[in-house]
């Protein structure tokens, strides 16, 4: 049967969470 | 079986009669499926692979109410896996610019963080980045922290050794002006542990000298665009820009201008503009009202969506749609004031009810203080968006009420954005980045 879910983007370990922390300031808010 | 309650289903813009995009915002996962497999998942009627599959992305859930459950669990569970201990460290509240928009705004003035103070920090780190870390993360933050290079330096050597000793890595970043950050600089602080650089640059010369002059009124532009020229090949240099609803469609301009200079995409680390946010009367630069205060300000929707297509097909990288937790709310990341008061963000720096400690007394107890458990409620718990938004930003509800009570609900912002934005996401998959 052909498959009929393609995927795009696997999408992110819990941990790379940690790598996309919003905080303000304009440009400083860009993840560290 | 069921469909996560944190997925969106939008259409594919391949075939948008029969097939669907699903988006997971816990996770930022996207597939292409038909639209009956949504009908397969409410029936039972997936086969075993593809069950396999969707349950693996994030799409399938045994339980709803578990799912929930883990979701309220969630910051908790960040805390756990986190081996970083990270602190932005505001060196300076001195600048050599005089921006319209100041963030610090009246907060601002000549007060630099003392040997002593950096003396208290370095132990304060030292024994965060003991509790079961593998690396230290800082990010030097003013006021304009090359001001203060020295310290930079001084710091990251001790924190090297340290760092070397406990067998952790370091690495830091700059959020700078960027008319400092000369090219002998950054070969001096690459060895250290400099991992990038992020410079605000407003459009062209017009604006940007316009909003971000020195403080003799003389223009910054051509300074900070030598300088990134220059420094792009020692160091990744994410461009950053803020904008206001007057001036924001002049914004790609700079784009081109940037490519014209020999700026290109591979040589940018990355572009991201923001609208300016308005700071309290209190903070805010006396004659400036140009900010905004919420994202529910219907031109931010047309402002976001242009730019950020814009920007992408120049061919320049930007941040991918993905989960934001507030950085309030994880435990060992910290925001250090000059005189070594402890915060939990950037925005709260100088409001003292929200001071959270100090080097010299250690951090107290912010649950209360800050609401940490605004979003954990059922309307927001049911609420698709939830991963990507977490109740909205406490700072903007403060700025904006004058307290972070209830929510800062982007409910209305998320359903005019976010289809967009995943389709952007999966048509230029090549330039977005997850960090």
């Amino acid at each position: 049967m052909e498959k009929r879910i393609v995927i795009l983007d696997e999408g992110l370990d819990k941990k790379d969470m940690l790598d996309t922390i919003c905080c303000p300031g304009a440009a400083a808010s860009t993840a560290r | 079986m069921k469909l996560s309650e944190y997925c969106k289903i939008y259409r594919s813009e391949q075939d948008p009669d029969n097939s669907c995009v699903l988006f997971s915002t816990k996770n930022a996962a996207k597939i292409r499926v038909p639209a009956s497999i949504i009908r397969d998942v409410e029936s039972q009627h997936l086969s075993d692979d593809e069950q396999t599959t969707l349950l693996k992305l994030g799409f399938l859930v045994a339980d709803v109410e578990q799912e929930r459950a883990e979701m309220r669990a969630l910051m908790e569970e960040l805390d756990a896996i986190n081996n970083s201990f990270y602190a932005k460290v505001v060196l300076n509240l001195d600048c050599n610019l005089a921006c319209k928009y100041c963030f610090e705004g009246t907060r601002k003035g000549q007060f630099y963080m003392t040997e002593e103070t950096v003396d208290r920090l370095i132990g304060f780190i030292k024994n965060g980045s003991r509790q079961h870390k593998d690396e230290i993360s800082i990010t030097y933050y003013g006021g304009e922290p090359l001001l203060s290079s020295g310290l930079i330096v001084d710091m990251s050597r001790r924190l090297k050794v340290i760092a070397d000793s406990e067998r952790l890595k370091y690495t830091f970043s700059l959020v700078t002006n960027g008319t400092l950050l000369t090219p002998d600089l950054a070969c001096k602080l690459k060895p250290l542990g400099l991992s990038h650089a992020c410079v605000t640059i407003d459009g062209l010369s017009d604006i940007h000298n316009t909003y971000r002059p020195f403080r003799s009124g003389k223009g910054s532009f051509d300074t900070i665009l030598g300088n990134v020229k220059d420094v792009c090949n020692i160091i990744p240099v994410q461009i950053g820009g803020n904008y206001t609803k007057a001036n924001f469609r002049r914004f790609p301009l700079l784009l081109d201008y940037l490519m014209a200079e020999g700026l290109t995409p591979e040589r940018v680390g990355g572009v991201q503009f923001y609208p300016v946010t308005q700071e309290s009367a209190e903070f805010a630069v006396s004659d400036f009202r140009e900010g905004c205060i919420s994202l529910g300000e219907p031109w931010l929707v047309e402002a976001w969506l242009y730019l950020r297509e814009e920007i992408l097909r120049r061919g320049y990288r930007t941040t991918k749609v993905l989960p934001m937790p507030c950085v309030m709310e994880i435990k060992d990341m910290f925001v250090i004031n000059y005189n070594g008061d402890i915060y939990k963000c950037p925005g709260l720096i100088g409001r003292e009810q929200y001071c959270v400690g100090n080097l010299k007394s250690g951090v107290n107890d912010y649950h209360q203080s800050h609401n940490l458990d605004n979003w954990k409620n059922e309307e927001c718990l049911a609420c698709s968006y939830l991963p990507i938004c977490f109740g909205g930003c406490r700072y903007m509800k403060l700025v904006r009420d004058g307290n972070m009570n209830g929510i800062d609900c982007r409910r209305p912002y998320f359903d005019a954005v976010l289809e967009t934005l995943v389709l952007q996401d999966i048509k230029y998959a090549n330039q977005i980045q997850s960090k």
